[in-house]
């Protein structure tokens, strides 16, 4: 029995064909009485003219018939699988199969006007195909796989309905997901039964690479349909787009819009970033198979949220969608800085002097930016008030002051500690014990039980903040440091050693940077006012990028991939929840987003949705003002086309298992192009009533 | 002269500007009586026209016995005798000559026959005041009606009236009814044929058109035409209805538009060339053009 992609057209099809004989029936014309004298005239020139007007009558009709037929047959998509032998064989045995359909965003990339799913859909037809004793199921494999039933089933109609109605989704492929999914529908399915998993993808290398089928019963065989060209298709995306550094109104912003550049050669691109009603264009080579940053330099006149979007311009490539990608900014009035200490602003040289003008290196800042505050006179309010805390040579804090710079520090807060005395340890501990889980320091420090002295920077981390400012010369430029006091420093086991960004040469951590919930706790070991740091050219920018760097939290958030679990605390001022209402992008149909909840926590407001919506910006408000903005977009390696080769899925990431990789050649090209000869027949058809038509001078 | 027309077909005032012509032959004719019309004889009481020399037999009293008595030699004067036209018409009066205009959308009027009536009505008339005889004849399936020739006012009033009742008949026979006039003849004559010839034999009615011509009449056939004729009428669908009995037929015209008319023009060239061959004068009429003009025409063509 013939199978169908589109079943559903060919009664309609069957139907239609009786359209010509209701059509020629309905409009045939009524007679009207006329006396004629010559009628034997007409007599004769009519029984002439029968013999072929029958003829093309006949040939007029069959033509439409099957013009209406093949229409009928093209849009149904018959199914010519050539398997049926192979299926006869199994059809004494009870079988179990599932099929992964990739239906992530890199299945949207069109190669020669057809898209990869189109391509996928037929196979995905052809493997749901009927067949006695078998049962069948269809993942859809997204961010989140969705099983169509439960478990598998007889009922492949629905299944085929699913495939046909199946679309590309602007979300990254969880393949473990997937094949766990598949692998627990498997396992149920009970003994005797023979197993089959078919995975329908393009094996997308930043997907596929770390594939494991362990979660799939040992006795399945496991088949692996490719629908990717033979050649990568070319493809320029933009994969990340955000401000550079904490956004102030006023003040010329950075934007940072990294595009990739997914083909054998080097593009020149050109982007538009718009943030609000604001829009730049900054043009940029991209290497091949490379990413370049390009930077736009725009001044954002009031503070609050500003939504925009950087779009490649003019380009024409296999995946249009990620050539977008939304941006959420958000605007701050210029920070204000709270350098806890005890030293007098008049003592010179010292540590929080030097910290002072690192901090503001220009004449022309604002004198109330820095605050210099005495901790045992400060009151918590102007403590709060600041946006980066810098504490240096504090003395004893206060208990109260410890959960005060613990709550500034969970609401995102930077906070910039250098440990000098020994008092320091005691108070980091403090910190620590009071934020709990939030701070996990990855090195506990203790006071120095000899001198610290000329200590030397040994194990730099030049690629992350604030070392990145120096470039490739970061190593030279810190050769000359040498450094004094400070506290000695212990690693804590199962910590996140990444955190320590700069070791001494005695291994005691000289600057460590770590999360405490929403803010970041900076730790530079050492006595600035004893150690040749602040003489040295590498001062000034390192403080600049370590403090940019704790300012950043605040820069807003990075893009949410779509389709994926979220969970994002709203800024402290967002609160009540009452009033707060979540606002779509307006290009989102009300169907296809889930805007999530917003929830009242301990911490604050937090927002959850299981399936981040599709790409855009959505907005919190309350009373039309944005209290909080966030960006959802497609996952950057969406947009490497690149496929993994069948060798690594075959050997390496099979785990000793029988996997079959299929990918159609050109006879499977021609079948999933039946729909197309059938159309030209249709076309022809059509052609051939015309030309019918016009022989018989009709 | 008739002062008050007889038939509503005779239109006087309309006729007085034919009046300066006459309705002549292309051969010499018999007649009765004298006339304006050149005689087949060649007898004394004429205009003298040539010599010709004496062959025995011959009669003596034409012989130029000046001419003889001078040169010794024998001829005999010929002079050209006038005598009067005998002019008979034959009306088709089968069905088919009973076509009019088939949808009312058309602005033409009036059946074949009708033309008919008008032109011979006009026909007769002009005759008759030229002191030329006239008969009248209605065929059908067979000789229907026959007046004899005649030229006098009560003849043309009878033959007026003839034609003023004319009605059809369902069938058609021309070769019958013409064959049947002929044998009703002794003398020569002209005998004028108005039909449609929309019948099945055409060859049997020239064959007995050819009779006459063997009797050396001047035969003329007028072929009517109606327009509507020519071509098939505007429309989807039609379903036509023949006029002698020939059944109904539906057809879509614009499928068989063409070859109608290349049927009808072939109709209308076999009429001609049997006419033609035959010896006959053809003439097409077509009822598109008033019978005035075409009386006037047809009498000025055959003046010369």
């Amino acid at each position: 029995m013939p199978q169908f992609l589109n079943s559903w057209a060919v009664p309609i099809g069957l139907v239609s064909i009786a359209l010509p004989l209701l059509i020629h029936l309905l409009t045939r014309p009524r007679p009207r009485l006329c006396y004629l004298s010559t009628v034997r005239f007409v007599r004769e020139v009519i029984q002439q003219r029968r013999a072929t007007s029958r003829l093309r009558d006949w040939l007029v009709l069959l033509l439409r018939a099957a013009a209406l037929l093949l229409f009928a047959l093209t849009v149904a998509r018959p199914l010519l699988d050539g398997s049926a032998g192979a299926a006869a064989r199994r059809a004494d045995t009870q079988t179990a199969r599932v099929v992964i359909l990739d239906v992530s965003q890199s299945l949207a990339a069109t190669v020669n006007g057809i898209q990869a799913l189109e391509r996928a859909r037929p196979i995905a037809a052809s493997r749901l195909r009927y067949q006695s004793q078998t049962v069948w199921n269809l993942i859809l494999a997204g961010a989140v796989p969705q099983p169509v039933f439960e478990r598998p089933s007889t009922n492949y109609s629905t299944l085929l309905g699913e495939v046909a109605r199946a679309r590309a989704l602007p979300q990254r492929l969880n393949l473990q997901a997937a094949i766990q999914s598949a692998g627990e529908m498997l396992a149920a399915s009970g003994t005797g039964v023979r197993r089959e998993l078919v995975v329908i993808s393009d094996f997308q290398r930043a997907n596929w690479t770390a594939a494991d089928f362990s979660a799939v019963p040992a006795d399945t065989v496991i088949e692996l349909e490719t629908v990717a060209t033979p050649e990568t298709p070319p493809n320029l995306a933009v994969l990340r787009a955000g401000p550079q550094h904490r956004a102030e109104a006023g003040r010329p912003c950075r934007l940072e819009v990294e595009v990739g550049n997914f083909s054998p050669t080097a593009k020149t691109v050109a982007v538009d970033v718009t943030a609000g009603e604001t829009t730049v264009r900054v043009q940029g080579a991209v290497p091949p198979q490379g990413r370049a940053v390009l930077l736009a330099e725009m001044t954002l006149p009031r503070p609050g949220w500003s939504v925009g979007e950087a779009r490649l311009v003019d380009v024409d490539d296999s995946l249009a969608a990620d050539n977008i990608r939304p941006l959420v900014l958000r605007v701050h009035t210029p920070p204000q800085f709270v350098l806890l200490t005890r030293q007098s602003a008049r003592l010179r040289p010292a540590s929080s002097y030097f910290l002072e003008r690192a901090i503001l290196p220009e004449e022309a800042a604002a004198p109330d930016s820095v605050v210099r505050l005495d901790p045992s006179r400060a009151p918590p309010a102007e403590i709060s008030a600041g946006d980066l805390l810098v504490l240096d040579h504090p003395g004893q804090l206060t208990d109260e002051q410890v959960q005060l710079l613990v709550s500034l520090l969970r609401q995102g807060r930077g906070m910039l500690y250098v440990t000098a005395e020994p008092v320091d340890a005691s108070n980091l501990k403090r910190l620590a014990r009071a934020a709990g889980s939030d701070l996990q320091l990855p090195v506990e420090f203790s006071p120095a039980g000899t001198a610290r002295k000329n200590l030397f920077l040994t194990d730099v981390k030049q690629r992350q903040p604030p070392f990145t400012v120096f470039g490739d010369d970061a190593l030279a430029i810190l050769a000359t440091v040498r450094m004094n006091g400070g506290l000695a420093s212990r690693r804590v086991t199962e910590a996140l050693l990444d955190d320590v960004l700069a070791t001494y040469n005695d291994q005691s951590a000289c600057l460590v940077v770590t999360g405490c919930g929403a803010g970041t706790l900076a730790i530079l070991n050492a006595d600035l006012g004893a150690s040749n740091l602040p003489s040295s050219p590498a001062f000034v920018p390192l403080i600049g990028e370590l403090t940019n760097q704790l300012l950043g939290q605040s820069r807003g958030l990075d893009a949410v991939p779509s389709g994926e679990p979220m969970a994002v605390a709203l800024p402290s001022e967002s609160s009540p929840v009452s009033g707060l209402i979540i606002v779509p992008p307006p290009s989102a149909t009300r169907e296809s987003v889930t805007l999530g909840e917003l929830r009242e926590e301990s911490l604050g407001i937090l927002w959850q949705s299981a399936v981040a919506g599709p790409p855009g910006a959505y907005q919190v408000q309350r009373s039309g003002k944005t209290v909080f903005a966030l960006a959802t977009a497609i996952p950057a390696e969406e947009a490497d086309l690149t496929s993994i080769s069948r060798e690594i899925l075959t050997d390496r990431l099979a785990g000793g298992r029988d996997v079959k990789f299929r990918s159609r050649p050109s006879s499977d090209t021609a079948r999933d192009e039946t729909w197309a000869w059938l159309a030209l027949a249709c076309l022809a058809c059509v052609v051939g009533e015309m030309v019918c038509l016009r022989a018989f001078k009709s | 002269m008739l002062t008050r027309p007889a038939t509503r077909f005779l239109e006087l005032q309309a006729l007085a500007g034919l009046q300066h012509l006459r309705f002549t032959t292309r051969r010499r004719i018999d007649g009765s009586y004298s006339g304006r019309h050149q005689s087949r004889q060649l007898s004394g009481s004429g205009e003298f026209v040539d010599f010709r020399e004496y062959s025995p037999g011959d009669d003596l009293r034409k012989l130029d016995w000046k001419v003889m008595a001078r040169t010794g030699r024998r001829y005999l004067r010929l002079y050209q005798d006038e005598t009067d036209l005998t002019c008979t018409i034959l009306i088709d009066a089968s069905s088919s000559m009973k076509f009019a205009v088939p949808v009312a959308e058309q602005k033409l009027a009036g059946t074949k026959l009708e033309y008919v009536q008008y032109f011979a009505t006009a026909l007769t008339h002009l005759l008759v005041s030229r002191q030329d005889r006239v008969g009248l004849a209605i065929a059908s399936d067979q000789l229907q009606h026959f007046l004899p020739p005649g030229c006098t006012p009560d003849h043309l009033q009878r033959v007026h009236r003839v034609i003023d009742r004319l009605s059809t008949w369902p069938a058609t026979n021309l070769g019958v009814a013409i064959q049947e006039l002929f044998n009703r003849f002794k003398r020569r004559g002209v005998l004028l044929v108005a039909s449609d010839f929309l019948c099945d034999d055409l060859a049997g009615t020239f064959s007995a058109l050819r009779l006459f011509r063997s009797r050396f009449w001047e035969v003329v056939a007028l072929h009517i035409v109606h327009p509507a004729e020519e071509k098939l009428p505007a429309g989807d669908a039609f379903r036509f209805v023949g006029l002698e009995n020939e059944g109904t037929i539906n057809c879509t015209p614009a499928e068989i538009r063409e070859a109608y008319e290349r049927r009808f023009e072939e109709h209308c060239a076999t009429v001609r060339s049997l006419a033609q061959a035959a010896g006959c004068d053809y003439r097409r009429v077509s009822t598109a053009v008033p019978y005035l003009q075409t009386l006037s025409g047809f009498l000025a063509e055959r003046a010369g």
